[in-house]
């Protein structure tokens, strides 16, 4: 790992590493194990997620603005007009696609549930996207600085939320 | 499924049908035990065991 330059070893790490460098490490006496990796590693979820608050045409809110909160998951690893699979698991015997949830909770405890919402992985015309979008338009009823605690969760996999 | 229905008992609070309030840790939790039992893992065990062929030997091998 030092050899090659690996900050550390997440699972995270190893996905993002190219099949190169993943070849390198020399895990398997067998190369037909790391091709099953490599296929495997294409469907894993590896993403870039966003989150933004902003009221749209200002840039100071007023008490009647209505503030759009802004949240959005790519798939760095699929091309724009795939999207995510079935979940790949060696013990579980049964189709499942994977998904993602967004949980929103107030910032102060990061208990109360503001928004849980699973999303969708579709474009406006409805076809299959590498990236979901979901926007809430809200009016808080009051101006000033709002904070909330944003997780980003994929049901399927360990490590990549 | 479980999320729908936690989602369900929370706005059956807010309207005062429901004393039940589901957290965020709660969500949390519920999502990560999914994760956990899709792959047949444990807590302590490393996400890497997700990946076919992964073993504590080839782990360790690869942190080495």
């Amino acid at each position: 790992m030092k050899d090659n330059q690996i900050p550390e070893g997440s699972i995270q790490t190893f996905c993002k590493l190219t099949p190169a460098q993943r070849a390198k490490l020399n895990l398997f006496e067998d190369k037909a194990q790391m091709v099953q990796v490599e296929k495997v590693i294409r469907a894993l979820p590896i993403v870039k997620c966003e989150a933004k608050g902003f009221t749209e045409g200002e840039e100071k809110s007023t008490m009647s603005d209505a503030i759009t909160l802004h949240f959005s998951v790519e798939y760095l690893n699929l091309a724009k007009d795939e999207t995510p699979g079935y979940t790949h698991s060696n013990t579980f015997g049964f189709l499942k696609r994977q998904q993602w949830w967004i949980i929103v909770a107030d910032a102060a405890t990061q208990q109360q549930v503001i928004l849980a919402q699973q999303l969708d992985f579709t474009d406006k015309d409805g076809k299959d996207s590498n990236k979901a979008v979901f926007e809430l338009k809200q009016r808080f009823g009051r101006a000033g600085t709002f904070s909330f605690h944003v997780s980003f969760k994929c049901d399927s996999y360990v490590g990549f939320d | 499924m479980m999320l729908s229905v936690c989602n369900e008992l929370n706005a059956a609070n807010r309207q005062g049908m429901s004393p039940k309030k589901i957290v965020a840790k709660n969500f949390a939790t519920i999502l990560e035990f999914g994760q956990y039992f899709f792959h047949g893992l444990f807590e302590r065990d490393d996400p890497l065991l997700q990946l076919p062929g992964f073993t504590q030997e080839v782990i360790k091998n690869y942190r080495r």
